[in-house]
């Protein structure tokens, strides 16, 4: 157990050193002037030395791309050009919007989808396997922000529930804090859940084709206390690897989402970063979020081997 | 006393070509204590007879006839009824002792259910059970093993845990479904020899499936040979191998020695193929395989006739049979 998870861990460190590679590459190294992106085509010429010197371009490629990798480990993520503040401080600020929204909606997700999965797999082939399948290709079909739109307008704009867009801050209490996520969160949600709900269908109903729930049954166990005690584990396997590739799908939507929303988190700090080109954001924020999803795929592995007893005692 | 009475049990399986009979009117009785063997080639509807004893026969499967356990017909009960047989008045072992195990569980977990389930108690006390149970059968080291989990097993320790798990509430009927054919043949007489002791032990009845004579010849009482969802014939062990009254039963056994049949001694496939089941003829099953089969074996299901005291074959042919297995 011990060595499956030092082993996941390496692998963790590895991705992550080459996520920041590339975006380096992508960003600093390859044909272009970063300071003349940033600046844009009618620049100063002394404009241009200046934010040249501030960005270390004067120095070789690997010096820099080591002192920032430095800066990333220690929390050093240099200063925005365009705020003028620290990005880690930025970034902060910002995270304590997306975190929160992410994980609400991933838990909205599971929800969903592990109940509609679970009713559809127990009325295999009945009317509520249907009318699941139905709603669940209806929401694949829906893009998120549109559907985003149409909670605003019916939720927002005509039932007055909710604010249209915008966050109070946490300082304003934690209940309209979240009541401000709850329409992100289900925008982003929706999509996910009815991927996950026909995951979680299929891998339910092939854990009952297995011999060991004839042989729960034969002790003397309902259908449901089988499903329940002995199926479920069984098919979160499948379950947690797509909800794995989910979360990394649901960090990009918030981009578009917390910009239908005017929220002021990482997604939207992404999009004005890009649109101010303001490199030291964009590559920070790319690598942050890179990150975020390597992590999680962490974490995932780490929830395969506490499942399956099997992984642990592999190697 | 009569432990179980089957009458005339049918059980019908949609097929894509409407309903087919895998068992028709098996009927047996069966009383505490004695052995009963079902043998017949794959496809004859051995599994079929066991699920429905069980009640858990494949969705859409219809069982009808009487089970009686105890004078009460299994097929009226409702499912919660049902449950509450399951796993306490009757215990099941399964062939596959690879897949029927739950492969995330612990296997005392899993060998104490049956004792929360029934007995309510709780899930400590449970497991001090199943591990007592687990030593009984022989798993070297119960104590430390009910931790383990399928895949720390071999084969034949969990089939031995399948068998803690069938017995833990002292069934009166035990349903051992090929209990050994997916076993090496070392280990399937160590798993025959455990099963015949605990059912003498706890004076159970127990109905053992098989198409491995060798096993039927050392393990029952009693025989019944089947063939397309029938029983067609009906013997006490001795009475079968001195004597086989059926031409299917003939067939089956013809390529063996008399006496003597050591373990592992398979059936020779007769010749012709078996009939897909939507395709079985309706009277006699065997019809179009049966050496002296005439016009009137396709008329009317053939009725039990008596061969011998307690010894019994479907076949209106019987002198004709006897007369060929003289001469
Ligand atoms: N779920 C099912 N649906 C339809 N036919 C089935 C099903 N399961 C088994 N059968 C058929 O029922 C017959 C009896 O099967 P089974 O009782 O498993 O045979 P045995 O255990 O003697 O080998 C076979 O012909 C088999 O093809
Ligand atoms: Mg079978």
């Amino acid at each position: 157990m011990a060595f499956f998870l030092l082993r996941r861990f390496a692998t963790l460190l590895g991705t992550l050193l080459a996520a920041s590679l590339v975006v380096f590459l992508v960003l600093e190294v390859l044909p272009g002037d970063p300071a003349q992106v940033m600046l844009g085509v009618d620049a100063q010429p002394d404009t241009l030395e200046a934010l040249r010197r501030k960005l270390g371009l004067d120095r070789p490629p690997l010096e820099r791309y080591l002192a920032w990798v430095v800066g990333l480990a220690t929390g050093d993520l240099g200063v925005s050009y365009t705020y003028s503040v620290p990005v880690s401080e930025l970034i902060a600020e910002r995270l304590v919007l997306t975190v929160p929204l992410a994980l609400i909606a991933m838990a909205l997700t599971v929800v969903i989808a592990l109940g509609l999965g679970l009713f559809a797999a127990s009325h295999h082939g009945r009317p509520g396997d249907w009318g699941v399948m139905t709603f669940s290709q209806l929401g694949i079909a829906i893009p998120n922000f549109w559907f985003a739109i149409l909670l605003i307008l019916y939720f927002s704009v005509h039932l007055g529930w909710f604010s249209a867009g915008g966050f109070p801050g946490w300082s304003a209490g934690v209940l309209p804090a979240l009541q401000s996520l709850l329409l992100p969160a289900i925008s982003l949600a929706i999509v996910q859940a009815a991927i996950l709900a026909r995951v979680t269908r299929s891998a339910v109903l092939e854990v009952l084709r297995e011999d060991f729930v004839r042989t729960a049954r034969a002790k003397g166990l309902t259908r449901r206390q089988a499903l329940w005690r002995h199926v479920l584990r069984n098919a979160l396997i499948p379950v947690i690897t797509i909800m794995g590739l989910q979360f990394a799908n649901l960090l990009t939507g918030t981009i578009i989402i917390e910009n239908v929303f005017y929220l002021p988190g990482v997604g939207r700090l992404v999009f004005q970063a890009i649109t101010q080109r303001d490199l030291i954001v964009v590559k920070d924020v790319v690598v942050l979020i890179a990150a975020l999803v390597v992590i999680v795929n962490f974490l995932v592995d780490v929830l395969y081997a506490v499942i399956d007893p099997r992984l642990r005692t592999q190697r | 006393m009569t432990l179980l009475q089957v009458e005339d049990l049918t059980v019908a399986l949609p097929t894509r070509r409407g309903w087919a009979r895998a068992v028709r009117d098996l009927s047996f009785t069966l009383d505490r204590g004695q052995t009963l063997g079902l043998v017949g080639e794959s496809g004859c509807g051995k599994s079929m007879t066991a699920l429905a004893l069980m009640g858990l026969l494949p969705e859409g499967a219809r069982a009808s006839g009487r089970i009686a356990l105890d004078g009460e017909d299994l097929l009226m009960l409702d499912e919660p009824e049902m449950c509450r047989i399951r796993g306490n008045r009757v215990g099941m072992i399964f062939q596959e002792p690879m897949t029927a195990l739950n492969p995330l569980q612990p296997i005392g977990r899993q060998v104490a259910e049956p004792l929360q389930l029934h007995r309510g108690v709780g899930r400590a006390e449970a497991e001090r059970e199943a591990v007592r149970l687990l030593d009984r059968v022989g798993l070297p080291n119960a104590a430390q093993r009910a931790h383990a989990h399928p895949h720390q097993l071999s084969g034949g320790q969990r089939q031995r845990a399948m068998i803690a798990m069938a017995l833990a509430c002292e069934p009166d009927l035990l349903v051992a479904d090929e209990p050994t054919t997916a076993l090496d043949v070392t280990i399937q007489g160590q798993i025959l020899d455990l099963v015949t002791e605990l059912v003498d032990e706890r004076g159970m009845a127990l109905i053992l499936i098989t198409h491995d004579l060798g096993v039927i010849a050392e393990t029952v009482d009693r025989v019944i040979v089947m063939y397309g969802g029938a029983g067609v014939e009906e013997a006490a062990t001795d009475d079968l191998f001195a004597y086989r009254a059926h031409p299917y039963s003939q067939g089956l056994f013809a390529a063996l020695p008399q006496i003597g049949l050591a373990r592992g001694t398979r059936l020779e496939p007769i010749p012709g193929t078996v009939p897909e089941l939507a395709d079985m003829p309706d009277a006699c099953t065997f019809v179009d395989r049966c050496p002296i089969a005439v016009g009137a074996c396709r008329a009317t299901p053939p009725p039990p006739l008596a061969v011998g005291p307690g010894h019994r074959a479907r076949c209106i042919r019987l002198d004709e049979a006897r007369r060929r297995s003289q001469g």
